[in-house]
């Protein structure tokens, strides 16, 4: 009766909501042109940027290796702008589908159901992690078959080291969704937030050509620890707990923030019951 | 027994308005001390102006807001205290036409909710297709929700909201934004649930659908409940055997006056709309012999367009109780 009662209000629900997300984000063609077409074009630029600055006999390489460790730019560009899509769009979509789904109108009648509120920020996690596995997966494929991305890891590392974040994605939507809820111009705080981790954790150049202060703020930044817990994967091979270091602080600080948008997230609850601002105000 | 049982609802808000350095802090109370029981398998009506306070009522009543006083019990259960049972109880429809995903078909809707509400599979099956051929959508479970229209969603709504076979079902302004033919239609399938043994509460300002569709009304005019009852004792406590309705060009001061002299212990209430002075007349004392009505105005240089002799409405309760018109603050049509 119990672990009944639990799979019909906690794992069903979690299942039907990101089963329902995957349903209308795939029924709009924008959804092919992001999975398929977008991962392909969005590294060029930089790997084009990279062969400029490497100068017309490849002399720049030799600075870059010793900043980044590897002398495969592209490979190294290529990661970084994957991982950092596959971040971004989570943080992006998860946030959307909760975003909208307040301004929508069908927030508040998910509100009178008996459902946890916390399967609908789970579920829509699950969703935007499922989605965005595809442009992850055709990216790697086309660069692998090119021949500029040279993946010396096995795949079952890199998915291995992919999941080490998702309780940080989790926690940081769960926070957001508390925001989204709280104050209408959350977006905006989230759009900040994306900006800055691009720059601090290092995902289209070599952390070491940040100034000092900056270095070690973006080596707090759990995102950091996975982008480069990825990319050392994906050049030069290995196994996820050879980095117990790095996999620790990433699950670590992921629960964290859960346990803390959690609370958040229930204190918000609370607070938008008593001050009704669900939907319309 | 009674299904739901409210007692001295109220209900404050706090706004805070201004720049911060000069924040003002407003206290709004859009429902204060609303008391009423429902008895199951009744059709209940909140009817009210816009900003009433109905649906703050229906918020607190689904749990979405905590009342700042008073309680509510649906068949017994604490909709602050029990709220999880009450959740189960009684299901509610908010307004608004995006209550339901457009991506997604009737069936994906109707079965994604199930799941949240936590039904089973096969219960939510057999039920999905008991509701959809009683509301007439069944052809339409394999359409886009954006496919279909406006009444035909309201309907879909409808079938979401008896899922779980509650016991009670809460809707609030069910019937806006729908055409005239789609509402009649949606007010027969209310009358439809009601007759399956389940109790509504509905909100509405159209005088004519509380009318029509309760069993009893209860008239909401700033947060409070100015009176109750079904709407023929309503009617007839109005005190009043006709109500004559004029529209004329003008209508001065003077005129009340006159008629106040001429036919004493009957009220005439002047409003103008759109151009044109509507004068109710409220027949409480003997009869009112029309062609004298017409003199009278006559002399004040007033031109009658049209007489309308009609038996008391709800709206003529309300006018009679608050002193304003229902609906006078929006631009709908006062009859479809
Ligand atoms: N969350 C809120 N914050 C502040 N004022 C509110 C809020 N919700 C409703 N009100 C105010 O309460 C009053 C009643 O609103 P409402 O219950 O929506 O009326 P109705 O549904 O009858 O039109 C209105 O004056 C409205 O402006
Ligand atoms: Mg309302």
């Amino acid at each position: 009766m119990q672990s009944h009662s639990w799979y019909r209000r906690f794992i069903h629900p979690v299942f039907s909501v990101a089963w329902r997300d995957i349903r209308i984000t795939t029924r709009y063609k924008s959804w092919f042109v992001a999975s398929f077409i977008w991962p392909i074009i969005f590294p060029f630029s930089l790997i084009f940027l990279g062969q400029g600055l490497a100068g017309p006999d490849g002399e720049g390489v030799e600075s870059f290796t010793a900043l980044a460790g590897t002398s495969d730019y592209s490979s190294f560009l290529i990661v970084g702008s994957l991982v950092w899509m596959f971040v971004n769009i989570n943080l992006w979509m998860g946030g959307l589908s909760l975003m909208t789904d307040r301004t929508r109108g069908t927030f508040d009648t998910h509100w009178t159901m008996p459902v946890s509120k916390l399967a609908l920020v789970v579920g829509a996690t699950l969703a935007s992690l499922a989605l965005n596995f595809v442009p992850m997966v055709v990216a790697i494929g086309f660069y692998a078959a090119i021949g500029w991305l040279e993946m010396t890891g096995s795949i079952v590392q890199v998915i291995l080291a992919i999941l080490t974040v998702v309780p940080f994605l989790l926690g940081f939507l769960l926070c957001f969704a508390a925001l989204t809820v709280r104050f209408r111009e959350a977006g905006i705080l989230v759009q900040v937030l994306r900006t800055v981790f691009s720059i601090l954790c290092g995902l289209q150049f070599p952390l070491a050509v940040l100034p000092p202060v900056l270095q070690s703020i973006g080596a707090a930044i759990p995102l950091t620890h996975f982008i480069d817990l990825v990319r050392t994967i994906v050049i030069h091979g290995g196994a996820v707990f050879d980095h117990a270091a790095s996999v620790a602080y990433l699950l670590g600080s992921g629960i964290a923030l859960s346990a803390l948008g959690a609370i958040a997230f229930e204190l918000v609850r609370r607070s938008v019951r008593s001050s009704g601002l669900v939907t319309g105000y | 027994m009674i299904a739901l049982d409210v007692d001295g609802l109220r209900k404050e808000f706090t706004s805070r308005s201004g720049p911060p350095w000069r924040r003002r802090r407003e206290t709004v109370t859009a429902v204060d001390g609303v008391s009423f029981s429902i008895p199951a398998g009744e059709i209940f009506s909140l009817l009210g102006p816009n900003g009433a306070g109905k649906t703050t009522c229906i918020k607190m009543l689904a749990t979405l807001l905590i009342p700042t006083a008073g309680s509510a019990r649906v068949l017994g259960h604490d909709i602050v205290k029990e709220e999880q049972a009450v959740r189960r109880l009684m299901t509610a429809v908010l307004p608004g036409e995006r209550t339901l995903f457009w991506k997604l078909t009737v069936r994906e809707n109707l079965r994604y909710f199930a799941a949240l509400y936590g039904l089973d599979r096969a219960f939510t099956d057999r039920r999905i297709d008991e509701l959809t051929s009683f509301f007439g959508v069944a052809e339409k479970l394999g359409a886009l929700v954006e496919k279909l229209s406006t009444g035909q969603r309201q309907k879909v709504v409808l079938c979401r909201a008896l899922l779980p076979d509650p016991a009670l079902i809460l809707l609030d302004e069910p019937t806006l934004g729908l055409d005239p033919h789609a509402a009649r239609s949606l007010r027969e399938m209310i009358r439809a649930i009601r007759d399956q043994g389940k109790t509504v509460l509905l909100t509405t300002h159209y005088m004519y659908e509380a009318d029509e569709l309760s069993d009893r009304v209860a008239i909401i005019h700033n947060g409070r409940i100015v009176c109750m009852d079904s709407p023929a004792v309503l009617k007839r406590s109005l005190n009043a055997n006709k109500i004559i309705r004029l529209e004329t060009d003008v209508w001065p001061h003077e005129c009340t006056m006159a008629f106040d002299r001429r036919f004493p212990g009957n009220d005439a209430v002047a409003e103008e709309r759109d151009g044109q002075m509507h004068v109710t007349i409220m027949v409480r004392s003997g009869e009112i012999a029309i062609g004298e009505l017409a003199g009278m105005v006559n002399e004040y240089g007033a031109m009658i367009t049209t007489v309308r002799v009609e038996e008391p409405s709800l709206e003529d309760v309300f006018i009679e109780m608050t002193g304003e018109r229902v609906e006078s603050a929006d631009a709908e049509p006062l009859l479809v």
